[in-house]
């Protein structure tokens, strides 16, 4: 026992050498405990030794286990390694030894529902309900599987009768005892689309094992929706909200849309009526804050299409009730809309800016009260909805600088007369600082933006939407660290990486900050394997009888396996570690190491039309909730750079395209990762070129090409399209920039492979084509390099565009790394004055590379030598902000955190520079 | 203005207006499939018009004869729909499932004996001190175990106060 605590505590410590030490030493031939091999292979599995470990694991986990801890440590083993349908061997094992012991026939058929086998979980519960028929809930697996089955194949029309048939017996015979049991029955009959027997159910004696009176009239007003007894559901919908719920708001729908219905079907819905009764709802309220009995008059005005002016009123006086809460706001914004989307006499600017005033005359006048924050808040959110807030509609600036400093003003009034919010609490009036961020930001007026929001931080340390505006804020100011800062307080975890991770992937990626990139990565992996243990509780839910979670949790599985955030992650996680150890440990060896670690099944599945229909976008795009009309509130770009350049796939602003383009920018990335691992793996015994020094790789270069080729198509898909025969276009800004960068990224590669198929013998017509490529290179250099040069600031869009450049040239450097090898030196013996010629071209334009890296370092450095003006990329910054807000600490601040961004940059630089040298040693042979 | 139903494993996925405000911890995920496989009742879900989460409840039966009771696990409301009675209706629909479908004795909750907001917000929804667990929070901080009897608990004897403190060992969970 003693050895047995010994190592799981060399497991728990991470002591995993010591483990296996361990291990090792407990076992002798006396002892031969199967459960110290399990630990010892699990061991050795954390010391990178699968191989080893899956060969131990299986001497020893078929032998017919009965203890749980030995069987639960092979499951957790099976499971790491992703071989979890060895673990139906190991309870198929124990079964046979012990075939009168239900618990193993249960393991049996659990190890079947975790790797969904759904064929072979229906023989076994075949025999589960023959052998151990006393147990109760064999005969619910036994339907749950079968409609597993249906699912799985929804043409097998015999399941679906021999499902129905079995839950009609079980029915006979009395058998369903909780709503969970009857949730089963409930899919087959909607499945086979009987919902009238559905009905019957449910107002049966078996609708009652749903205790809670509540859930079980949803589910027949439901029903007797889809069965088009409008008239039934309206009472039923209507029995809910008079009896049990006033406030449940899906019940008013449910009562509406029945009676819609009613009225599609002849009679008229009679609006008098049913505002009768809606009053005779408010009335029986007893003073309490019920907010749905209310809004429901808004709603029935809405399906009964009353005047613009009636719902206008009731706006008015809904916001006389509410006005004070700040979920007003959410509660009007469908009705709001409605009006602005009205086809015929939409919402006029005129009233509009009526609408805004007489709110604003609703408010309290009293400037100490916290109810009147909280009612501002509401009308100038309003105020943003309704497109209020637009350039068009604040013409002038000083407009805008009065509502800034009014609401700032208001704000900072209020807060002297209330105090700062509880640190629990969020401050009542923070959304009118983040309105006023929002104002500013829209006219690219970012370091003002960034001090109001510091300030109303200062205030509400807690309201998170803060450190989300801040996070873009700075990441446009190219404030990194303080963008870092922000991100750290969110403090993102776990599913967390997958909904929301887009809000820094790409962020980080961007501003090249590359370890704080590479944690969150990590940390987003732990999520991803953590789901690996979902099939266990979908099991869970079999013995806890759960029945109604099962398919919902297999979904979500599924949605996890194939979102397209973990797809996006594994592969510029992998970029990323390209990228690094180039930068870091450009050693032959290391980099080869690397190159091969990186699983296949990364890159080598392009996303085909078929296989992105198949991704789930699990992002969680309302978490940031900037209250603007239709999302895309119109800006003015204050410069050229509010273009983003577009770097990886996980765009922060491209959260709004389409999935599609998603796809294609996953597609495209991971397309570039094969071509650099497949010029790097694939290294041949020896060397092709006779003489050559060095050994190199030998893809199959037609496949190359063909990839290449899918590269571009790709690319025109973002209208990336140039030829190396095109000159490169003058590039006058950062769109420019990124067009002439991106339409280049194909020719690293067929420059790559113009080289390997042109390695021993070189005509002239070829050698000219070489000409011509690197002749192309070196204009795009020159004008990249021209137009770095001619920036003024700096902010995080041209950050961006130095870091994009950087990752271009470590691609650049790499492939000319790879071709070097092939091109034969100059003091080759025997000569061939074209291959010799093509070795001074490549040198020359070895040499030309890095000049151009030089001196666009060289002019990065002047931003952070210089003292920092941000005041160039903020022309509008004159700083007349109230006094409360400090401007002088957050604009030294951000100018200190632009500057560091720089020297990250810098480095990044530095290290290329060693890259460019060539210092390559010889990698040695697999 | 309110739609309150079962909590489910997407809304794993959407519930960030909620999870990032600092009180709201995030959690493993086997943590939410424990509560979703074990008791898919005691968790719910509400949503405001737009179909935004605005809260949720996660909660558990457990305990043994007349300690048979429904736990509060988390209440938790989004900053944007606090003081319009949202906490007080997800507490009722645990109650009602503690109630009808598990027919506990009574419902209780922990809470931090420093966050007299909450506490009293308990108070308001009927439940009483029971007792103190001490160092219940890392050791760090005591706790209050809050109880409200239900109706199998005729004589109320689930919520009569212990008179003296308890160590997390002594709880049973």
């Amino acid at each position: 026992m003693n050895k047995l605590n010994s190592i799981f505590q060399a497991l728990e410590a991470q002591n995993y050498k010591n483990a296996v030490k361990l291990c090792t030493t407990a076992l002798t031939k006396k002892d031969n405990n199967p459960l110290i091999h399990v630990l010892r292979a699990i061991a050795n599995l954390k010391l990178g030794n699968t191989q080893e470990a899956i060969k131990e694991c299986d001497s020893v986990a078929f032998l017919g286990h009965i203890e749980e801890n030995v069987i639960n440590n092979i499951n957790y083993f099976y499971r790491t390694v992703g071989q979890l349908e060895k673990m139906c061997k190991v309870w198929e094992a124990s079964h046979l030894k012990y075939p009168k012991e239900s618990s193993f026939a249960q393991g049996v058929f659990l190890s079947y529902v975790k790797v969904r086998d759904v064929k072979q979980q229906q023989q076994t519960v075949v025999t589960l309900t023959k052998n151990f028929p006393q147990e109760h809930k064999h005969s619910f697996w036994y339907l749950v599987t079968l409609m597993s089955i249906v699912y799985s194949n929804p043409s097998s029309a015999i399941t679906i009768q021999l499902a129905y048939k079995l839950a009609e017996k079980l029915q006979n015979e009395g058998k369903f005892k909780s709503s969970e049991e009857l949730f089963i029955y409930e899919s087959i009959l909607k499945y086979q689309n009987k919902y009238e027997e559905y009905l019957t159910v449910m107002q049966g004696k078996l609708g009652q094992l749903y205790n809670v009176p509540t859930e079980r009239l949803k589910i027949i007003g439901s029903i007797q929706s889809t069965l088009s007894k409008h008239l039934e559901a309206s009472e039923t919908f209507k029995e809910i909200i008079t009896k049990y719920e006033k406030d449940e708001w899906s019940c008013y729908m449910g009562y509406f849309d029945s009676l819609e219905k009613i009225q599609e079907s002849g009679t008229e819905l009679d609006y008098e009526k049913t505002m009768e009764w809606v009053k005779e709802m408010q009335s029986s309220l007893n003073d309490k804050p019920i907010r749905a009995p209310f809004i429901a008059e808004l709603e029935v005005a809405l399906r009964t299409k009353r005047s613009k002016q009636e719902m206008l009123e009731l706006i008015k006086g809904y916001f006389k009730r509410f006005g004070s809460k700040p979920v007003y706001f959410y509660d009007v914004k469908k009705y709001i809309q409605s009006l602005i989307n009205l086809e015929k006499d939409a919402l006029t600017e005129q009233e509009k800016i009526d609408l805004i005033e007489s709110l604003l005359k609703l408010t309290s006048e009293d400037t100490a009260a916290a109810v009147r924050i909280s009612q501002l808040s509401n009308v100038y959110r309003i105020q943003r909805l309704v497109g209020l807030q637009r350039l068009d509609s604040l013409k002038d600036e000083k407009n805008i600088d009065k509502l800034v400093n009014d609401w700032l003003e208001e704000y900072e009034l209020n807060r002297r007369a209330v105090g700062n919010a509880q640190s629990s609490e969020r401050y009542p009036g923070d959304d009118l600082v983040l309105l006023a961020a929002n104002v500013l930001s829209d006219r690219g007026q970012l370091l003002r933006a960034a001090m109001v929001l510091e300030y109303g931080h200062s205030v509400s340390a807690k309201n998170f939407q803060f450190n989300l505006a801040l996070i873009v804020i700075y990441g446009k100011l190219g404030a990194t660290s303080k963008m870092v800062d922000n991100i750290h307080k969110l403090t993102i975890k776990n599913i967390q990486w997958d909904s929301i991770g887009y809000l820094v992937y790409d962020q980080l990626h961007g501003h090249g900050d590359y370890a704080e990139l590479f944690n969150s990565y990590d940390r987003a992996t732990k999520f991803y394997t953590e789901n690996d243990s979902t099939p266990d509780f979908v099991a869970t839910c079999y013995q806890q009888e759960a029945y109604s979670k099962i398919w919902e949790i297999q979904k979500f599985q599924d949605r996890v396996t194939n979102s397209y955030q973990r797809a996006a992650n594994s592969v510029e996680q992998q970029l990323l570690n390209l990228f690094i150890v180039h930068h870091r440990t450009p050693q032959a060896a290391t980099l080869l190491n690397q190159y091969r670690s990186i699983p296949a099944d990364v890159y080598s599945t392009a996303i085909t039309e078929e296989k992105s229909n198949t991704l789930h976008f699990n992002q969680d795009l309302g978490v940031f909730d900037r209250w603007d009309y239709n999302d895309k509130q119109e800006t003015t770009p204050s410069s050229e750079n509010q273009h983003t350049v577009m770097l990886t796939a996980q765009s922060h602003e491209g959260r709004e395209k389409n999935r599609q383009e998603l796809s294609s920018l996953l597609d495209m990335r991971r397309i570039i990762l094969k071509l650099l691992v497949n010029a790097k793996i694939h290294l041949p015994q020896t060397p092709i070129t006779p003489g050559a020094q060095t050994t190199y790789a030998n893809p199959d270069m037609q496949q190359y090409q063909q990839d290449i080729d899918q590269l571009v198509k790709i690319l025109s898909v973002f209208k990336y399209t140039s030829k190396i025969s095109d000159a490169p276009a003058t590039i006058k800004n950062l769109v420019d920039f990124d067009q002439a960068l991106m339409s280049s990224i194909p020719s690293i590669f067929e420059f790559y492979v113009k080289i390997r198929n042109h390695a021993k013998s070189i005509d002239e017509p070829t050698l000219n084509q070489f000409k011509q490529f690197i002749n192309h290179f070196i204009q795009l250099l020159n004008e990249m390099t021209r137009y770095f040069t001619t920036i003024v600031s700096i902010d995080g869009y041209y950050l961006r565009a130095y870091n994009k450049y950087l990752e271009f040239m470590t691609w650049m450097v790499y492939v000319l790394g790879e071709s070097s090898k092939i091109v034969p030196p100059k003091k080759q013996k025997k000569r061939d004055d074209n291959l010799l010629e093509l070795r001074n071209q490549f040198d020359q334009f070895i040499k030309q590379c890095s000049t151009h890296n030089h001196t666009i370092e060289a002019h990065l450095l002047t931003f952070k030598l210089s003292a920092l003006d941000i005041s160039k990329s903020q022309p509008a910054v004159e700083y007349n902000l109230p006094s409360c807000v400090d401007t002088t600490t957050v604009s030294t601040s951000t100018k200190e955190s632009i500057n560091k961004a720089i020297q990250q940059t810098l480095e990044h630089f530095t290290s290329l520079h060693q890259l460019f040298l060539f210092n390559f040693t010889k990698p040695s042979t697999p | 203005m309110t739609s309150v139903r079962r909590f489910e494993c997407d809304d794993l996925f959407r519930f960030n207006n909620i999870n990032l405000d600092y009180l709201t911890e995030t959690y493993y995920l086997p943590f939410y499939f424990q509560y979703i496989s074990h008791w898919p009742s005691m968790l719910s879900i509400a949503e405001d018009v737009n179909g935004r989460p605005m809260g949720y409840m996660l909660g558990k039966a457990e305990g043994k004869g007349e300690n048979w009771h429904g736990h509060v696990t988390a209440v938790t409301v989004a900053p944007e729909y606090r003081r319009i009675g949202l906490a007080d209706k997800l507490m009722k629909v645990l109650e009602e499932v503690s109630e009808s479908i598990y027919d506990g004795y009574f419902v209780d909750l922990f809470v931090r004996k420093s966050n007299t907001l909450a506490i009293n917000m308990y108070k308001k929804f009927g439940y009483t001190v029971y007792r103190t667990v001490i160092g219940y929070y890392s050791g760090q901080e005591d706790a209050l175990d809050m109880r409200k009897a239900l109706k199998r608990d005729v004589e109320k004897k689930s919520i009569i106060p212990l008179p003296h403190p308890v160590y997390p060992s002594d709880v049973d969970l």
